[in-house]
């Protein structure tokens, strides 16, 4: 996969997950879809050789980690 | 090149399929309303629909269940590949048994990476999506427009 293509990917894969986690069914399914895209973006870390595309990763699963971060803190 | 028309009350997940689709070159709608995107499909008839399962009931005057009755009852829309998307897997699955003896209809779930909308893409429109450019290099149109301004 080309890096144009890995970086439309992570963008795909965080976007969507944003969409998700606005869905009203987020309540219920917040970790289901959070663990659904830290798959995704470890999958794409695989295919990774570029610099630009690995940052893009890197910030792409901190932001799906800060998600879980935030809503644990909710809960307490 | 492949016309595909998405409808969604999500904006930024029309602008994500608006990047995507641009960037495999195919010709591209959105739409925020079901009724505009309903009046936009039956006059373009494109090669896909995508369309948000969940349109918000109280924005809305369709859901994207009766969205998609609608399609499949149009003279002119009955055989679009219709993919139906929506991160409330349990909502896709339930609404499956009524939606797959409609046609050609493709389930997409969120959060989704390119591999998997390709295979959906693929599906609908009967071809895959094409490759993307290399980092850095020109389309043609851009290239074109380097030598005109050069």
């Amino acid at each position: 996969m080309d890096e144009r293509r890995q970086l439309l990917n992570v963008t795909a894969i965080v976007h969507s997950f944003r969409a998700a986690m606005r869905d009203p069914s987020a309540s219920d399914n917040g970790e289901r879809f959070r663990r659904r895209a830290l798959d995704l973006l470890h999958g794409a870390v695989h295919e990774a050789r570029n610099a630009e595309v690995r940052t893009a990763i890197d910030a792409a699963i901190l932001e799906v980690q800060a998600t879980q971060r935030s809503s644990s803190e909710g809960e307490g | 090149m492949a016309r595909i028309t998405v409808i969604d009350d999500d904006n930024d997940t029309l602008d994500l399929f608006r990047e995507i689709f641009t960037e495999y070159g195919y010709e591209t709608e959105v739409h925020s309303g079901a009724m505009p995107g309903i009046r936009h499909l039956v006059r373009s008839r494109p090669d896909a629909i995508v369309v948000d399962l969940q349109l918000d009931p109280h924005r809305q005057e369709l859901t994207g269940l009766q969205l998609i009755h609608s399609v499949r009852s149009s003279r002119v829309l009955r055989d679009v590949p219709v993919i139906v998307c929506s991160a409330d897997v349990q909502l896709l699955h339930d609404s499956w048994p009524e939606l797959v003896g409609r046609g050609d209809i493709h389930m997409l779930e969120k959060p989704f990476d390119l591999a998997t909308l390709d295979r959906l893409l693929e599906l609908a429109l009967g071809e895959a999506p094409p490759s993307l450019l290399p980092l850095g290099t020109l389309s043609a149109e851009d290239r074109a427009q380097e030598e005109e301004e050069a």
